[in-house]
């Protein structure tokens, strides 16, 4: 393939061993993608439709339960260490130790949780919120991750820059941390746990830990990388990266049980949870402030950026806002907490992961996404779909909370108020689908191109019987 | 790529760091304040002891309480799919509320025990609304009708409705059920609501509280009494 | 921040304080838990939480399974914290006592549907249940709960009817609750935790104070 030979010169040498690694998970995670929002727009549908699909396969709670594990431990985390070990190599300018292990590490990571999907439709989910795949399939995960974060580890070590830029912080950071944090809570919460409320306080803690300290790392990596390329600008201060970066390890793992505040938890817990809870903002204003840009960033990948930078301000201040106790008693149990998490994941997570990729993919391949329109339409369609999804669980829920907590509405009537926001947010999550779908098929027209000229000149060849004819 | 910091941010820097280490300060007195002394069986974070105000507790035992309970699971068994868990009904499919029913709210069960246990049937107007189109099963236990309701479930069934929703009237005894059913015995057909009204809700078939009668009144009660059963009541106050 | 060693060693030490500080402390702290006794105005020795009876522990799995934890909370806040206590889900706040016997606890993040943790003393009765299980709209008719209809099959009655069998519409048919549905119905009735204990007064006693 003369074509991609020619352009593929644009990477280093070091950088090459990383291709089939990153690519490979890239493309596990968009895969992963698409099937978690299909399962979370059942879900929510479920909420304002009961009545249908009436089968024990598509109970709210597990389709909510595979929608979540899919997208977390499918998506969010291929997607987020591909980028990642892409930007080992390149920042660390080194080679993949062993990108052999990474390929094989996903390929393990994806047969868990491809056999991990209907086990949970099928009931055999653990019942922890967080935890809900069985123990083995977990440990198959497990290993599947060491495997390819092994290798990010190893580009750390063998940096042979002076010095290491933010990204790799953070980086480091996510790898290890995510790496102890499941092994722990699979022992501490999955193979022994504790009795009765301690079981719901560890999986919390990897909950929190694992949004904190694995995916909103990983994000931030990519986000501290791109965005001053994207802008052509460094940084705007360099005093407060590192400081981001350690204030978000301070503080990130101690947010347990601002899930269970109000709980039967004794009351230390959940005040130090609280109180970690909002010192996150720190981190939050000090990132967003370094990174974000007061002016709209044209391309694709500078609006995802930007995107990203807004979700994690207004949703990592919301979490700040809402894990105070007063909070609390307005907004536990109602769709708000729904809306902040969602807001997290797909704009932060997500957008920062895009954002990364819409410059990442056509560097390692050696042309761009073939169709501008397409791209235009992954981004507008995942902005305005999010942003309906999200304003109506957040107005819907904070209705909601109100109505159950300060007046004596009963539950049915409270209900019925909130259908047309659960309904909305049907719609909302509908529209970002449509958004990724739009993405999948810029992709899908991207592997064509590849493929359709080696096709061309198979068939021709198999047709006239002789040499092909040199490829354009 | 050497970041390095623009002039400029250093005011907003400095405004981030003071509100950061505002928020670390607040942080540590709200830990130091609300943890309880970090003791593991302490659950309320307020400082200063458990709450004191009392939520709805401390009132006098219900005499109703027994009755209600065993009321609510006969409801369950019988009237729930049709009347509601909230004794709303269901207006659409003819059948009339229980919540502020007039018929329920009357003075007396005995037009509702007749209901319950040979049911109704035809229009009937309940709290000014007309409901008519639909029929109401017998619900009294006898050989053609195994799962019904024994006499005692159906004196706390309705207790039970009357007495819940915001309903407040009196109970209903297993005796009052048993009497009405004697003067009723060997009704088949359910009632329809002009029978009905011309029925007393109260009185008749109730044992008669025991109210001072009249002198007179005595001795023509003592009149209808043969001389075995006066010499049994003599007998009874002599030993008291 | 350009030392290796030092970035490492920060990465592990914040990560292991926050798992000392939360998990290893509190499952010190309340590891030892046990369920207490005290004596009721009967003289009888009473525990806290009950024991289950089998069928409800079985109904405790199936209630894992299908998620209901998605839509229902099984934890009543304190005053000061919610209106659990004004609705009347609870007559004291939930404390961890209450949940000993529960692997694993089913909290819940979501109020969609009531608070369950009494449901059993509010309105635990077994035929209740299984009508509400079977469609929730049969008992409350705006109610958004999916039920499990699939826990039910309906049969032809050749014989005796199955005890504890439900009616349908038709005459010589009826809707059999499976295993499952019986497991869950008796679950649900079995929660309750309004019992007195050292953590959490019931109101009556704060005024005896």
């Amino acid at each position: 393939m003369s074509d991609s030979a020619k352009t593929s010169t644009s990477l280093e040498p070091h950088e090459q061993t990383a291709r089939g690694p990153v690519l490979n998970l890239l493309a596990g995670a968009l895969v992963w993608l698409l099937v978690g929002l299909a399962l979370t727009c059942l879900a929510s549908l479920k909420l304002h439709a009961p009545g249908c699909l009436p089968f024990s396969w598509a109970t709210t709670g597990r389709l909510q339960a595979a929608a979540a594990n899919v997208l977390l431990l499918g998506a969010a985390a291929q997607g987020g260490l591909g980028i990642a070990l892409w930007l080992l190599a390149h920042l660390g300018k080194t080679p993949l130790a062993c990108w052999g292990s990474a390929v094989l590490g996903t390929a393990i990571w994806n047969l868990a949780l491809t056999a991990g999907v209907p086990v949970l439709l099928l009931g055999g989910s653990t019942g922890i919120p967080g935890l809900e795949l069985p123990g083995s399939l977990g440990l198959i995960i497990l290993l599947g991750y060491l495997l390819v974060g092994a290798n990010g580890v190893a580009a750390i070590a063998n940096c042979r820059r002076d010095g290491y830029a933010p990204a790799q912080w953070f980086i480091l950071g996510a790898v290890l941390w995510f790496a102890w944090i499941y092994s722990t809570s699979l022992v501490t919460t999955v193979f022994f746990p504790g009795r009765g409320v301690l079981t719901a306080l560890s999986a919390g803690w990897f909950t929190q830990g694992s949004f904190w300290l694995f995916f909103a790392p990983l994000a931030l990596a990519a986000l501290y990388h791109y965005v001053p390329e994207l802008t052509g600008n460094s940084l705007r201060s360099s005093e407060l990266a590192p400081l981001a970066f350690w204030s978000l390890a301070l503080f990130g793992g101690w947010t347990a049980a601002t899930g269970i505040v109000g709980g039967p938890l004794p009351a230390w817990v959940i005040t130090v949870s609280v109180a970690a809870g909002m010192l996150l903002a720190i981190p939050v204003l000090l990132a967003t402030v370094n990174l974000l840009s007061p002016f709209g960033l044209g391309s694709t990948a500078g609006r995802f950026a930007q995107f990203s930078l807004l979700a994690f301000l207004f949703g990592g201040l919301g979490k700040a806002l809402t894990s105070l106790r007063c909070a609390n008693e307005l907004l536990h149990f109602t769709r708000f907490e729904v809306a902040l998490n969602e807001l997290l994941l797909f704009g932060f997570v997500f957008g920062a992961i895009f954002a990364a990729a819409y410059v990442l993919v056509p560097k390692l391949v050696g042309r761009r996404l073939p169709n501008g329109a397409l791209a235009n339409a992954h981004v507008a369609l995942s902005a305005l779909g999010l942003v309906i999804a999200v304003a109506a669980y957040a107005i819907g829920g904070w209705k909601q909370g109100w109505a159950l907590n300060f007046t004596s509405a009963d539950l049915l009537s409270i209900n019925a108020e909130l259908k047309p926001f659960l309904r909305l947010h049907t719609a909302g999550l509908a529209v970002f689908l449509l958004g990724q779908v739009a993405f999948g098929a810029n992709v899908v027209l991207l592997v064509a191109s590849f493929v359709l000229p080696v096709g061309r000149t198979l068939v021709a060849e198999v047709i006239t019987g002789s040499a092909p004819a040199p490829a354009k | 790529m050497n970041p390095h910091s623009r002039s400029g941010f250093g005011l907003l820097n400095s405004v981030l760091l003071t509100g950061s280490v505002g928020l670390l300060l607040w942080g540590g007195l709200y830990v130091g304040t609300y943890s309880g002394r970090f003791d593991g069986n302490e659950f309320s974070e307020l400082p200063y002891g458990r709450p004191a105000k009392v939520v709805g507790g401390g009132a006098a035992a219900d005499p109703l309480d027994a009755q209600k309970k065993a009321g609510l699971i006969a409801y369950g068994k019988s009237c729930v799919a049709c009347h509601q868990a909230d004794g709303n009904g269901n207006p659409s499919l003819n059948i009339p509320p229980l919540t502020g029913s007039d018929w329920v709210l009357a003075d007396g069960p005995n037009r509702m025990i007749r209901i319950v246990a040979h049911g109704m049937q035809g229009p009937v107007k309940v709290s000014g609304q007309v409901y008519q189109g639909n029929a109401m099963n017998p619900w009294l236990k006898t050989a053609d009708n195994p799962a019904g309701l024994t006499e005692q479930e159906i004196a706390d069934v309705l207790t039970y409705v009357r007495n819940s929703w915001g309903n407040k009237a009196g109970g209903v005894t297993a005796e009052q059920v048993k009497a009405v059913l004697g003067e009723t015995a060997g009704r088949t057909d359910a009632w329809t609501a002009e029978e009905l009204d011309k029925i007393p809700a109260s009185g008749g078939g109730t044992a008669p509280a025991p109210t001072a009668l009249t002198p007179d009144q005595l001795k023509e009660a003592l009149k209808k009494l043969s001389a075995d059963e006066l010499k049994a009541i003599l007998d009874g106050l002599k030993a008291n | 921040m350009n030392h290796g060693p030092l970035l490492f060693f920060g990465v592990l030490a914040t990560l292991a304080a926050s798992w000392l500080g939360l998990v290893a402390v509190p499952r010190q702290q309340l590891g030892n838990l046990d369920a207490d006794l005290s004596t009721n105005a009967a003289n009888v020795v009473v525990t806290h939480p009950p024991a289950r009876s089998g069928e409800a522990t079985q109904g405790h799995a199936v209630y894992v399974s299908l998620g209901c934890a998605a839509c229902h909370t099984q934890q009543i806040r304190p005053e000061n914290g919610g209106s659990d206590l004004a609705r009347g889900w609870g007559q004291r706040r939930s404390v961890a006592r209450d949940y000993l016997r529960d692997q694993p606890v089913q909290l819940g993040s979501s109020r969609l549907g009531p608070d369950l943790a009494n449901y059993g003393e509010r309105l635990g009765t077994n035929g209740f249940n299984l009508v509400r299980l079977f469609d929730p709209r049969l008992v409350v008719t705006n109610s958004t709960c999916e039920g499990a209809p699939y826990l039910f099959e309906v049969r032809t009655v050749t014989g005796e009817p199955v005890a504890g069998a439900l009616a349908t519409g038709e005459s010589g048919r009826q809707m059999v609750p499976k295993a499952a549905a019986r497991q869950l119905a008796a679950y649900l009735a079995s929660l309750g935790s309004s019992a007195e204990v050292p953590e959490a007064h019931l109101p009556a006693k704060e005024e005896a104070k």
